[in-house]
């Protein structure tokens, strides 16, 4: 299976917030997350406990064209992203994920 | 013995108190049904009402909880400098996330319960406007990384200072839609 650790965009642990959908684009270039999508194979998500923070346009940039790659079905989304993080966390992509389905992007202005 | 003749003028009586008493069911009837709409109107008027109250109730004391979680980061955080930085700033922040997910919540809540409270996109409400391509929340998030990852006490205190309008920014978006709400809760409206 392979693995995403979002522990690789804090800064060896100094940052504990993930905003901005610029950002989210920019970290699925970086995990290569189109080529996952593609391959169609279970992925684990990895979000480190000192991350507290996740903003919905962030998720929306991760996650959004992997959601719409699934018939923009959360829990076909969920079953092959397998998200390991905080309650904390969890609720904020699940906020987030709502919106992306709803094709409410937070930033599309 | 013969019955007495009934008299026109008792005839006309009796015909007067018949159309009376049928006017007065009619009436009566009338009434009791006007009555009983006027109350179902009320009690479907307060309990909405009530539901606003409660659903209201809820997101001030989010929105004041945030608000103070932003404050007590701002006047706690210490100078980037202070070797206590990591442990004392680290927690103030998670605070921080808990707040605004606790106020995230309870628009969404407001949002869900759209049969008795109007649409005001109150999810989105939680994040704040967009300025440029990022809510007032991100730019909130930016700002916190900004302070962590600062090489010195000058960045450190003026990306904490931003956060201040950010902050302000999130909570006039929700005090404004609560208001409006409020207004068609009112059952005295001024026009």
């Amino acid at each position: 299976m392979q693995t995403i650790d979002l522990e690789e965009l804090t800064g060896n642990g100094k940052v504990h917030n993930l905003s901005g959908h610029v950002r989210g684009l920019a970290a699925r270039n970086a995990f290569g997350l189109d080529a996952l999508d593609a391959a169609g194979d279970p992925v684990q998500v990895i979000v480190p406990d000192h991350v507290y923070s996740l903003s919905p346009s962030f998720v929306q940039g991760l996650f959004s064209a992997s959601v719409k790659a699934v018939g923009n079905d959360p829990s076909a989304f969920f079953s092959r992203y397998l998200i390991v993080a905080s309650d904390l966390v969890r609720r904020q992509i699940d906020r987030a994920m709502a919106n992306i389905t709803l094709d409410r992007d937070l930033s599309a202005h | 013995m013969a019955e007495a003749p009934v008299s026109s003028a008792q005839q006309i009586g009796w015909v007067i108190s018949g159309l009376a008493i049928a006017a007065s069911l009619a009436w009566n009837a009338f009434n009791w049904r006007h009555t009983n709409k006027k109350a179902l109107e009320t009690r479907s008027a307060n309990f909405k009402s009530d539901q606003w109250a409660s659903a209201r109730a809820r997101i001030e004391a989010a929105l004041d909880s945030f608000s103070e979680a932003v404050e007590s980061l701002l006047i706690s955080t210490p100078k980037r400098s202070d070797p206590t930085f990591d442990d004392k700033f680290a927690p103030l922040n998670l605070t921080l996330s808990i707040k605004h997910g606790a106020l995230s919540d309870a628009l969404s809540d407001a949002q869900k319960n759209s049969l008795y409270i109007s649409d005001r996109g109150w999810d989105d409400l939680a994040y704040g406007p967009l300025a440029g391509a990022e809510t007032s929340w991100d730019r909130i998030l930016s700002a916190l990384d900004d302070v962590s990852t600062a090489t010195n006490d000058e960045a450190a205190a003026a990306a904490l200072a931003s956060i201040k309008a950010h902050r302000a920014a999130v909570r006039q978006g929700i005090v404004d839609a609560v208001r409006i709400e409020t207004g068609t809760h009112d059952p005295t409206p001024l026009y």
